[in-house]
């Protein structure tokens, strides 16, 4: 039996601030605070900039619907541990500084678990992260971007972090008993996700421009229908293009693979530990043998196909299919790493 | 013994061991104190100093950077669900986050096998996190400290029942007994005199013929050997003069080739601090007494000491931090009181070893003249919840 990630969706909502805060603004005037003047400043890097954003998307509520203590202090630990490799120097400076906001607002709005507990959750940050936070310090005093710096001395007033050899708690109690897998979170859903809302806008847009362009027109002139055919763009283009998209992203997402994490961590930059959560070789082979026997139905030959051509023009994906003969059900088990 | 424990297959053991002086040697080299030594007392004084402000720019920036400028509606409301309960996401909360999991609690509503699964994978899910007596530190009272110190996580685990019967398939599962905190300038000893086991307490001898005179000593007071076994060293507990070396037949036996292990140095418990270890976190270790008790021993994190934070006094480690879940252990007749005592060999009772309380344990066992029914032996029983 696999299990869900239990910090899943916490990603997409992350990326979904950072985009917010690192979005170009208009100029816009501050108040500068050593002379009181109003002056004039692009992107702000500003706390009660991404205050605003937080209370926007109700940043608070990533706490809630959990059953119980011990899921809730685990579901923290991934959280930081999502957050944290994004202060790293490869970022652009409005990223890391967003991360570190976002550790820093994590910390304080995390819930009190209860009386038997006093202290909450702690940043467990590695040498490696301690520089690159140094390093962001360093390049926001130069700057003189005082939230920033006022915000991690203030994180270390509170105890808020400690200062670790390895990022993750190791040994046979933290194993887990079953698969954890990704299967609501691929990157591959959220990319799809992420490139379907941002297209969406703008074919709106584009459509409700050319219904006004062709109202205006029909105005001024009166059209034949031999006319209209010497139209560039179709009427319907731009619904027509919507529905392709909406199509294409759905079946890519069926026949998209379930990835379980020790997968994912194989590809992944951000667990600097490199260390693998989820093992377990005899589990996996009971699991092999189950599905063998059991199955997890037939899959039409159209869906067969679809997924062999998926497999083959996924340069970089390790892709493995089974396909489907007649009498037991096989299951085709796919994996990818991204 | 990488060959026996193959470490490279184990996700949970970190690649690689560390040399725990080495490790604040490069810590200390890289100034983490300017990090450590932060603290609410003095934050204004060093915010002051390092970006050059005032007093009134230091007010606004505090204004600016409260949490309670990250109030949203609805904060205040329940933290946890009951997974029965229909829960709903409020329209104006779009994440990602809480649409999944409220799939996650329909699911575990629904599919009970999906709930176990769930509740047996959460990394936390049998500890018991120990509150400090001392964690209210006066704010007047925080000390700073010139070298980092190391506190290492040391968890021991309850000893497994091996069985060697062609046939038998257990399952062992590894049950954590007791979780402490240690520091890197601590002995050996101080941890093994810190960590509680059943056995120890317990009596060493038959109580059987005479059990209202149980003799007050315990087993600890009689065997007062023992070792860890770190990183193919064995380091023995010497302080007593009649005390065994537990790890010379051992060594003894490992010099022949052909075995495949070793060799095995040896040292002293009392003569080894844990800063003078080379250990790799995740990898178990052991930790044996009273001649064949057995407790895995793993490192599972190294942390530098916050003044703040953690106690500064040294008397208050090793510092136990989390136990197990213990359920009771009940007597088996009548299976509502505390177990307080153990029988074996006892051949009118179905079961060996057999578990009494004091009622059923002299009603049972005893004529009116209090003369022993039938043989069996007889050994007072501490049960593991009434530890700690």
């Amino acid at each position: 039996m696999s299990v869900r990630y239990i910090a899943a969706g916490f990603r997409q909502d992350m990326e979904a601030l950072f985009s917010r805060f690192m979005a170009k603004e208009d100029e816009h005037t501050i108040d500068d605070r050593t002379s009181g003047d109003e002056t004039q400043s692009v992107v702000s890097l500003r706390f009660s900039r991404f205050c605003e954003i937080w209370r926007e998307m109700c940043f608070s509520y990533v706490f809630r619907l959990r059953v119980n203590e011990n899921e809730l202090r685990e579901f923290v630990d991934e959280i930081y541990l999502e957050v944290l490799p994004n202060v790293a120097e490869d970022h652009p400076l409005d990223r890391r500084v967003c991360a570190l906001y976002l550790l820093y607002s994590l910390f304080q709005k995390q819930p009190k678990l209860s009386d038997k507990v006093r202290d909450r959750q702690k940043i467990r940050i590695n040498f490696s992260y301690l520089e690159q936070i140094r390093d962001l310090i360093e390049r926001c005093k130069r700057l003189e971007q005082l939230d920033v710096c006022y915000v991690w001395y203030k994180l270390l007033s509170l105890g808020a972090v400690h200062l670790v050899h390895v990022s993750r708690l190791m040994g046979p109690l933290y194993i887990r008993n079953s698969r954890v897998t990704n299967e609501t979170q691929t990157k591959t859903d959220f990319l799809i996700d992420q490139f379907q809302t941002s297209l969406n806008q703008p074919f709106e847009e584009l459509s409700h421009i050319h219904e006004k362009y062709r109202a205006m027109k029909e105005a001024l002139y009166d059209e034949s229908p031999q006319t209209k055919q010497l139209d560039q763009i179709q009427d319907n283009m731009f619904e027509l293009s919507k529905a392709k998209m909406d199509n294409l992203a759905k079946e890519f997402t069926n026949t998209a693979v379930k990835t379980s994490v020790d997968n994912q961590m194989d590809g992944e930059e951000e667990d600097s530990d490199g260390v693998n959560q989820t093992y377990d070789p005899i589990g996996e082979k009971r699991r092999k043998l189950k599905e063998k026997a059991f199955g997890f139905g037939i899959k039409s030959k159209t869906e067969v196909m679809n997924e062999t051509t998926v497999g083959h023009n996924l340069n970089e994906s390790k892709t493995q299919t089974k396909i489907k003969r007649r009498g037991r059900p096989k299951v085709s088990k796919l994996t990818e790493i991204l | 013994m990488d060959r026996i424990h193959r470490p490279d297959s184990r996700p949970w053991i970190l690649a690689g061991s560390v040399k725990i002086e080495d490790l604040v040697e490069t810590w200390a080299q890289n100034q983490v104190m300017t990090e450590l030594n932060v603290n609410e007392t003095n934050l204004k004084d060093i915010i002051k100093n390092e970006l050059q402000i005032d007093d009134k720019m230091l007010s606004l920036l505090e204004k600016d950077c409260l949490p309670s400028n990250l109030d949203c509606e609805g904060d205040d409301e329940e933290l946890y669900v009951a997974y029965e309960k229909t829960v709903e996401i409020p329209s104006n909360v779009t994440l990602e986050t809480l649409r999944l999991q409220k799939q996650h609690i329909e699911r575990y509503a629904t599919d009970r096998c999906y709930r176990t699964a769930c509740l047996q994978s959460l990394r936390y899910r049998n500890q018991l996190i120990r509150v400090d007596k001392n964690v209210d530190l006066e704010v007047d009272s925080i000390a700073t400290i010139e070298r980092p110190v190391a506190v290492l996580t040391v968890q021991l685990y309850r000893p497994i029942r091996f069985s060697t019967h062609f046939g038998n398939t257990h399952r062992y599962s590894f049950v954590c007994d007791q979780e402490l905190e240690v520091l890197s300038t601590q002995w050996l000893t101080e941890l093994r005199d810190t960590f509680t086991c059943v056995s120890d307490i317990s009596n060493a001898s038959d109580c059987s013929a005479n059990p209202k005179s149980a003799l007050s000593q315990t087993a600890a007071d009689v065997y007062k050997s023992g070792l860890f076994f770190i990183n193919n060293i064995f380091y023995n507990d010497m302080r007593n003069q009649l005390n065994r070396d537990y790890s010379e037949p051992i060594v003894e036996w490992a010099r022949s080739p052909e075995r495949g292990i070793g060799p095995f140095k040896t040292s002293r418990m009392d003569e080894t601090k844990f800063s003078d270890l080379e250990i790799q976190l995740g990898y178990p270790y052991l930790y044996q007494h009273q001649g064949d008790c057995e407790h895995i021993l793993v490192f599972s994190d190294i942390r530098l000491l916050k003044p703040s934070v953690d106690s500064m006094d040294s008397n208050d480690y090793p510092k136990i931090v989390s136990t197990n879940r213990r359920t009771q252990v009940r007597c088996g007749m009548c299976n509502l009181n505390t177990a307080k005592w153990i029988t074996f060999e006892n051949q009118r009772l179905p079961e060996n070893p057999f578990f009494f309380c004091e009622t059923c344990f002299y009603s049972f066992n005893y004529d009116k003249d209090d003369n022993k029914v039938n043989s069996f032996k007889a050994y007072p029983y501490l049960d593991k919840s009434a530890l700690l």
